[in-house]
């Protein structure tokens, strides 16, 4: 299921107060309009009084006191209004923090640490609710890109999102979610949120962080709570042994090729955190934060030319011979 | 006023694609190191005739890349990425002697810094033989030796990647590179009473 991404089809709590918070800007805003727009046209419709004659067809200039009162009511019921929306639109905003704040409070939440990169995102899973499995040292998960949150009505599950960058400001933005939060880098910021409605949701850096900046997507999965076990099952896994020849050609070869020295695959000798975390690639929907879709095809043209598909990116090109390149596609393949 | 910003618009053409030469790189680059001589680590032996560094330079890529501001660039981030700032540190050098001065045990001919990175070189220096493209090589030669004000002053990077106490390699003046003696035990730091080693002092040359 995809849904549009957007800040008006809030997907959580959070959202919603924002979603709120916005219908109550705009319709505030399209009122002020009316007002504004009804009394120029009044004014242009009604004759200046003042240019009134008398019977003498002299002007009338003497003080005409209910005149004066009128004025005077006009201009400070006018201020009053003005401060008075002010001063509700503030507070109805104090009350929408508040609110949030007071939501995203959990004792056990699914904490995912995300490292903000020219130009895509490095996630870290780095605990998560005792229901979903123990966590341990050694089983945390590392991938990009795609985040997975579970939604379960019953328990909801916060997750705190601690977000940092490496290289310059990015901005983590999942509209449906939440709203942006900044990332400065070495200022670690987080991020609370929840999703109660299963989704596909798009994000995107919203800080402009360079080159590829439109191409630094991300998907944020919000799945039943048995469908994300399953998941975070999966990635707890290391990297299949490869089967049969070609296979292991291709670990082979993302092992002396310069892969090995940029990205890492679990339960290889290949440990490098460059670029994203290879283990799981074949499980992801899409490539390079989003550039294309993650299909044979695209993986292909990607690690021959991902200066093609998105140029500046930091990833090189290589100059693989067919074979390996084959090789190299198959093993890829396997790391589901 | 308008003419220098109209000439200014004349910089090279930049591109992200620094088109990678399909060529096989030959198994074995033949070690004829006038500088030094003798044997070095690597793990296929030259099957090839001895060739001099000369003809090296006509190969079919190399010294484009240390014009080209964008491959200087790549060399760069190339240079964080495969970690040679993991011995080196970002020139100033560490568990590998540094690369900002221009003391260098194996020459500074681009064909020379090119060997020490295909082969390695027996003190620690790996070889990256094999395991990254040819033309990411020469792009890191390039990098190197713009470290040292030794590339095209139009093309060099005018700020490095990381906080530095050198200066971008833009404005580096340039030295005549001098060959100095290897130490013959301990790390090769390339360490000489005068030199500098680490990043935090200030450099002494050309200031
Ligand atoms: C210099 C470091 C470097 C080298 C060498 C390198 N990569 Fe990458 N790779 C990256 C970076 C950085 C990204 C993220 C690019 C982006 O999204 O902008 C990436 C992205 C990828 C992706 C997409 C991952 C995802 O989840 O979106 C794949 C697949 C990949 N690389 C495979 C390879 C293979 C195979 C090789 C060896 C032939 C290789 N890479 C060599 C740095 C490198
Ligand atoms: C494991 C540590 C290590 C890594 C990684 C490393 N180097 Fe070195 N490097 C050394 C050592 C040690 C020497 C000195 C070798 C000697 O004296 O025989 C050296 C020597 C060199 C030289 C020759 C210097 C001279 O004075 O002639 C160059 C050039 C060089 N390295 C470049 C690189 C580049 C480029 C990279 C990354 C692709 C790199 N190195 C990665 C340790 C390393
Ligand atoms: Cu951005």
């Amino acid at each position: 299921m995809n849904s549009p991404e957007s800040v008006l089809d809030p997907a959580g709590p959070q959202s919603r107060q924002i979603g709120g918070l916005t219908w109550l800007f705009i319709w505030t805003c399209v009122i002020v309009f009316f007002m504004v727009m009804g009394t120029l046209v009044g004014a242009l419709a009604h004759r200046r009084k003042d240019q009134a004659m008398g019977p003498s067809r002299e002007p009338i200039t003497h003080p005409d006191p209910i005149r004066e009162r009128r004025l005077w009511t006009t201009v400070w019921a006018s201020i009053v209004l003005t401060v008075g929306t002010l001063f509700t639109l503030l507070f109805a905003d104090l009350l929408s923090g508040r609110a949030i704040h007071k939501v995203s409070q959990s004792p056990d939440p699914l904490r995912i640490q995300i490292i903000a990169h020219q130009w895509w995102w490095e996630v870290h899973y780095i605990d998560w609710p005792a229901r979903f499995g123990e966590r341990s040292a050694s089983n945390g998960i590392t991938t990009a890109n795609e985040i997975h949150i579970p939604v379960d009505p019953a328990h909801p599950v916060t997750v705190e999102f601690e977000l940092d960058s490496h290289d310059v400001i990015h901005s983590f933005w999942v509209p449906n979610l939440h709203g942006k939060r900044d990332i400065i880098p070495g200022h670690p910021t987080s991020l609370w949120l929840q999703a109660d409605r299963p989704g596909t949701y798009w994000g995107e850096c919203g800080e402009f962080c360079g080159y590829q900046h439109a191409q630094m997507r991300l998907v944020v999965v919000a799945e039943p709570a048995e469908k994300f076990q399953s998941w975070l099952d999966g990635q707890r896994q290391s990297a299949p042994e490869p089967t049969g020849e070609m296979q292991a050609r291709g670990r082979d070869v993302f092992l002396h090729a310069s892969c090995a020295m940029c990205h890492s695959i679990q339960g290889t000798d290949a440990h490098a955190s460059v670029g994203p975390d290879l283990t799981h690639v074949a499980s992801r929907k899409i490539l390079a934060a989003g550039a294309v879709p993650n299909m044979p095809g695209h993986l292909a043209g990607w690690i021959m030319d991902p200066q093609r598909i998105k140029p500046g990116t930091r990833m090189p090109q290589n100059n693989l011979s067919a074979g390996d390149l084959r090789a190299l596609l198959e093993y890829i393949e396997t790391l589901k | 006023m308008t003419l220098p910003a109209a000439l200014s618009c004349k910089r090279e053409e930049r591109s992200f694609r620094v088109a990678p030469p399909f060529v096989e790189m030959p198994e074995a680059i033949p070690y004829n190191n006038r500088v030094r001589p003798g044997p070095f680590a690597t793990t296929t032996p030259s099957t090839s005739q001895p060739v001099s560094v000369e003809r090296l330079s006509h190969e079919p890529f190399g010294r484009q890349y240390l014009i080209n501001a964008q491959a200087l660039s790549d060399g760069q981030t190339l240079y964080g990425a495969f970690n040679c700032s993991g011995c080196h540190a970002n020139g100033g050098g560490g568990m590998g002697p540094p690369l900002l001065d221009n003391k260098w045990f194996y020459g500074a001919e681009p064909e020379q810094v090119y060997v020490s990175i295909l082969e390695g070189r027996p003190n620690g220096m790996p070889s990256y033989r094999g395991r990254i493209p040819d033309y990411q090589m020469w792009e890191l030669v390039g990098y190197v030796l713009s470290l040292s004000g030794q590339a095209s002053p139009n093309a060099a990077a005018g700020r490095s990647e990381h906080m530095t106490t050198a200066l971008p390699p833009n404005s580096t003046p340039r030295e005549k590179p001098e060959v100095v003696p290897q130490p013959t035990t301990g790390p090769a730091t390339g360490k000489t009473a005068t030199q500098p080693t680490t990043t935090s002092q200030p450099r002494q040359n050309g200031q």
